[in-house]
């Protein structure tokens, strides 16, 4: 059976290959970004069945990033998981048409894995 | 205790890192005393000189004038309160994006050692570092949310919320807190209607401080009982702990900003005295009540009401 393919964008190191880690042992496949270029880079060439994007990322940041993924590639379902709080990021996000939006330290692993797969399940 | 505008002033001042003269509620009030004052002059004027109306009318013109000049300082001062309320948001979001991280780092990572073979002394050192982690994501939450009070209101979306999913869910994440410190948790469920009107997100801040406190009050080996109910129209959702109790001179002041029982502090080093201020905050904003019942060295009841739906 084909594997559910995700793009982890994600700058922190240790926190990207944490959930890259317990994603690909619940049998998805996951590539991930640790900036904003690399990320459009990858979404120019390759197709995913979802993005999880953080939002403080080198060189673009994850909203200008989902702004630039709903001009091109409308139907790619995106959750923002991130650390910042605010109600204005979380109605910019959901605005801008991201599906879910996840603040990191509020959830377990399996937890995120769960509303992964409420999405691509 | 009412405040007095003098005290008000004050307090908007500060919070607005304005000088008191350059607060648009204090230049409006004071284009108000300039408009009535001139109106008044001006009245006094034309009945004594009649015979000269160049004399109102220059004055008229130094009113308006004068009227003029306030109105530009209330709109830069009103650009400034602005500025700064957004830079103070920014700050926050910063800064607590910046302690979450970590934080996320290591409680991920604890999950995972979890999921190992561990040995029973070990799990019990994840369970614990588990513990501390979370109060760390609580504590940060809470100032997040204490600094965010005074817009919080125009953010409520209320929404039909079935309270018995909610509660349950709460007492499934603090089931590591409570095992480390060999704590029961028990839910009794004694509603017909387990459905209120209230903010979602709003109401699980609450209770999540409600219940955490009962797990952090309590002692070793004690339970922790959460039981829903409806009375009077009301869904009440009961939190009972055989903890350190609070003592009567304390009980006046637990809701208050900062404020931490001397019991509390004695018992859990890591509590911020912000808890309990930002739930009566809130539940005041959905309609909600909360209260309590304790006793110093037997535990606390704590009763939180919501309009059942």
């Amino acid at each position: 059976m084909k594997k559910n393919k995700i793009l982890f964008v994600e700058d922190e190191k240790v926190l990207r290959e944490t959930l890259q880690e317990a994603l690909e042992s619940n049998k998805f496949e996951v590539e991930t970004a640790a900036d904003g270029t690399t990320a459009l880079e990858f979404l120019r060439k390759n197709k995913y069945d979802l993005i999880l994007l953080d939002i403080i990322l080198p060189k673009i940041n994850g909203l200008e990033i989902l702004k630039k993924i709903k001009e091109e590639n409308k139907n790619t379902p995106v959750i923002l998981l991130t650390n910042l709080s605010g109600p204005n990021n979380v109605q910019q996000a959901l605005d801008l048409g991201a599906r879910n939006y996840l603040v990191k330290s509020e959830y377990r692993l399996d937890e995120i894995v769960d509303r992964v797969k409420d999405v691509i399940g | 205790m009412k405040k007095t505008i003098i005290q008000k002033v004050r307090e908007e001042s500060r919070q607005y890192g304005v000088p008191f003269w350059q607060l648009p509620d204090f230049l409006i009030l004071m284009m108000a005393f300039v408009n009535i004052t001139g109106m008044l002059i001006t009245y006094y004027l034309a009945l004594n000189f009649v015979d000269d109306p160049r004399t109102a009318v220059i004055f008229v013109a130094i009113e308006s004038a004068v009227i003029l000049i306030i109105g530009n300082i209330v709109a830069e001062s009103s650009r400034r309160v602005i500025t700064n309320y957004k830079l103070k948001e920014e700050f926050i979001d910063l800064v607590s994006h910046q302690i979450r991280s970590p934080v996320t780092n290591v409680k991920w990572n604890l999950e995972l050692l979890n999921q190992e073979k561990l040995t029973k002394k070990q799990e019990k050192y994840v369970d614990r570092l588990a513990g501390s982690v979370e109060n760390i994501v609580s504590l940060v939450n809470d100032f997040v949310y204490l600094s965010r009070l005074d817009q919080s209101k125009k953010e409520l979306t209320f929404q039909r919320t079935n309270m018995k999913t909610l509660v349950q869910g709460i007492l499934k994440e603090m089931k590591i807190f409570a095992s480390s410190k060999e704590i029961k948790l028990k839910f009794v469920n004694s509603c017909e209607n387990h459905f209120a009107k209230t903010d979602q997100k709003k109401i699980k801040i609450v209770m999540n401080n409600i219940i955490e406190n009962a797990l952090k009050y309590s002692y070793e080996n004690s339970e922790v009982k959460v039981e829903i109910y409806n009375e009077k129209g009301n869904l009440i959702i009961k939190t009972t702990d055989y903890g350190c109790g609070i003592d009567g001179a304390s009980q006046p002041f637990i809701f208050d900003k900062f404020y931490r029982a001397i019991d509390a502090k004695e018992l859990s080093a890591d509590g911020t005295g912000v808890g309990l201020y930002v739930s009566k905050v809130l539940l005041k904003e959905m309609s909600g009540e909360v209260w309590f019942e304790s006793e110093k060295g037997k535990g606390s009841i704590f009763f939180v009401s919501l309009p059942s739906c």
